[in-house]
């Protein structure tokens, strides 16, 4: 898949390690799934954080570029909408600081087609757990904490992700 | 006293050929452009969503087996499947040496543990059947270089990547460059490493002979151990005392061994995890990793416990693969556990290969379409595969579905989205 990245650092944004980096596993693996089953052979991206750079073309570059010249565009920083067959927006939700939350949301549309609340707040409870002496306890905690992970049903979370329809 | 076999073929030698051959037809059906792909069901995490390839330790038992098979049967066309491997790493390859995808149950991403390095390893023992060895020694050069480079700190004399079983792949691998290449620098890291991971090796009390799984100080354990990755320890330490010349290498592995014969269950399975206090995680089991137990045993030369066996081959799939555990949904089988992994079928495909007597000839594959009852948390639903598709579906809708020739999937249950 073809991928035009822009970067528009976000002040107070997490590096992506820890349970941020499994919410990225989560955002990208969505985005790129549905591009490529949408037939998208050109992603452009706004990305808010340099280090997500390599994931994004890592996956583009496994992913074989669909004929036809469609284009998806993933908004996960601020940036101008444009003409697309899938869009993909960024929110942030109450777990995330408040000056992340405060940036104005970008929506293309009424209604998603799909939602991906991701690193969610029972999520972030469970992993209290993983900080216990006993092994086994952690081990059951980080289980729980991966279970309820991410959600598309709205729920406390980090990371909102949006994907909407043709533009 | 379970019952072992004596001679490590004893088992009917026509059912041993016909589960390779089923097996290897189900590998085939993996294939895309540059690799083998495929979701990952594991411990850690899972990958259900990405589906393309996987550059990680998958290819250890894959080149490995394929020249076995073409070693025992002759035929020409293993040998073009063994390179067909190869180039997927030669070709796939990075310029700083990493391959692409390397994280098996975190991919994709890259400088996977010990991942990276069990993929270079495959590539090392089969260089005499390769069509160009020199430029596969040239890669597991720059593999392990960079390897190297990104793990280990001279400022501590130490890798960075506390984890006995990657350790002791990543020394195997160092060593198996070493003895190739006479480059003796690389037997120096091999020490090194062999000898940081057994610093984390129990030394008296029920666990003795195990190593913890990680370690969270320089000495000091976390305090879990899983069967499965003590066995991954033995034939590295095998090998290292064989090249290094140390045989605490080699009493280390029989301590090891100790401990998994100890924690072997009468049906033919290992606990998932012992923890200190006692403690120990039955649920879920491996099924189809057991095949590197098995190697263990092979590496030591110890006769292969006949119920290990059987428990394997008895859960073959109609597809030719084999399930990745039993009890990851608690006591109904889950997808995870039937889910067939190309990066835990290639180590029976290569344990098989090695059972094969010398000369063979494999039967034509016997495959067909899987079909079992699943839960999807409290769904009931089944699991189809055959060799173009993999889907999860209930009586009115799909949950899940593969395209063998696709690198993504189409989750539709966020019980299968669960990494």
């Amino acid at each position: 898949m073809e991928l035009e990245v822009q970067l528009n650092p976000l002040p107070g944004f997490p590096y992506p390690e820890g349970a941020h980096e499994l919410a990225w596993s989560y955002l990208l693996d969505a985005i790129f799934a549905d591009a490529y089953h949408a037939g998208v052979s050109r992603l452009e991206v706004m990305l808010p954080h340099p280090a997500l750079v390599e994931g994004f073309e890592l996956r583009a570059s496994l992913t074989p570029t669909a004929p036809g010249g469609k284009t998806g565009l993933a908004l996960l920083a601020p940036g101008r909408t444009a003409k697309a067959e899938r869009t993909y927006t960024l929110e942030f939700g109450l777990l995330a600081p408040a000056r992340l939350r405060r940036a104005k949301p970008v929506r293309p549309g009424k209604e998603p087609e799909h939602s991906l609340y991701v690193y969610t707040l029972q999520a972030k409870l469970a992993g209290l757990g993983m900080r216990l002496p006993s092994p086994a306890s952690a081990d059951w905690a980080w289980r729980a904490v991966r279970q309820n992970f991410a959600s598309p049903q709205p729920t406390p979370s980090f990371y909102r992700l949006f994907t909407w329809g043709a533009s | 006293m379970n019952p072992t076999l004596t001679n490590p073929t004893a088992a009917p030698q026509e059912r041993l050929a016909q589960a390779l051959a089923n097996l290897e037809a189900w590998l085939e059906t993996l294939r895309q452009p540059s690799g083998y792909g495929g979701p990952v069901c594991h411990w850690w995490q899972n990958r259900l969503r990405y589906t393309g390839p996987g550059h990680d330790w998958r290819y250890e038992g894959i080149l490995v087996g394929y020249r076995n098979l073409w070693q025992k049967t002759g035929e020409a066309r293993f040998r073009e499947k063994l390179n067909r491997a190869a180039n997927d790493l030669l070709e796939g390859q990075l310029p700083d040496g990493r391959y692409p995808a390397s994280r098996f149950e975190l991919n994709p991403g890259t400088l996977g543990t010990p991942h990276e390095a069990a993929a270079t390893l495959g590539l090392l023992l089969v260089l005499p059947g390769l069509d160009d060895p020199a430029r596969a020694l040239a890669a597991a050069k720059r593999n392990l270089d960079n390897l190297i480079a990104q793990l280990y700190l001279p400022s501590e004399n130490a890798y960075s990547d506390r984890v006995p079983n990657k350790l002791a792949t990543l020394a195997q691998a160092l060593v198996a460059y070493g003895e190739v290449s006479g480059e003796e620098r690389y037997l120096d890291y091999a020490k090194k490493a062999l000898d940081q991971a057994l610093r984390y090796q129990v030394q008296e009390g029920p666990l003795a002979g195990a190593t913890h799984q990680y370690g969270p100080a320089a000495t000091r354990g976390d305090g879990r151990f899983f069967p499965y990755y003590q066995s991954r320890c033995i034939p590295p330490l095998v090998e290292g005392a064989r090249l290094l010349g140390d045989p605490r290498y080699l009493e280390a592995a029989r301590q090891i061994f100790g401990f998994i014969e100890r924690t072997r269950e009468p049906d033919g399975g290992w606990p998932m995890i012992l923890y200190t206090q006692a403690e120990r995680i039955r649920r879920p089991r491996w099924i189809a990793a057991n095949a590197d137990v098995l190697l263990a045993y092979r590496a030591l030369g110890e006769p292969l416990p006949k119920r290990v066996l059987e428990r394997l081959l008895e859960a073959q799939l109609p597809s030719g693969g084999f399930p990745t555990a039993e009890g990851f949904g608690g006591e109904k089988p889950a997808p995870h556990d039937l889910i067939p992994v190309a990066g835990w079928n290639d180590k029976v495909f290569r344990l098989l290969a090695e059972l094969l007597p010398k000369p063979a000839a494999l039967p034509a594959p016997r495959v067909g379409l899987t079909e079992v009852e699943v839960w999807v948390g409290n769904t009931p639903a089944w699991l189809c595969e055959n060799n173009e598709a993999l889907m999860i579906q209930t009586r009115s809708e799909v949950l899940y579905a593969w395209r063998k020739d696709e690198p993504w999937a189409r989750v539709q249950h966020p019980l299968l989205d669960v990494r």
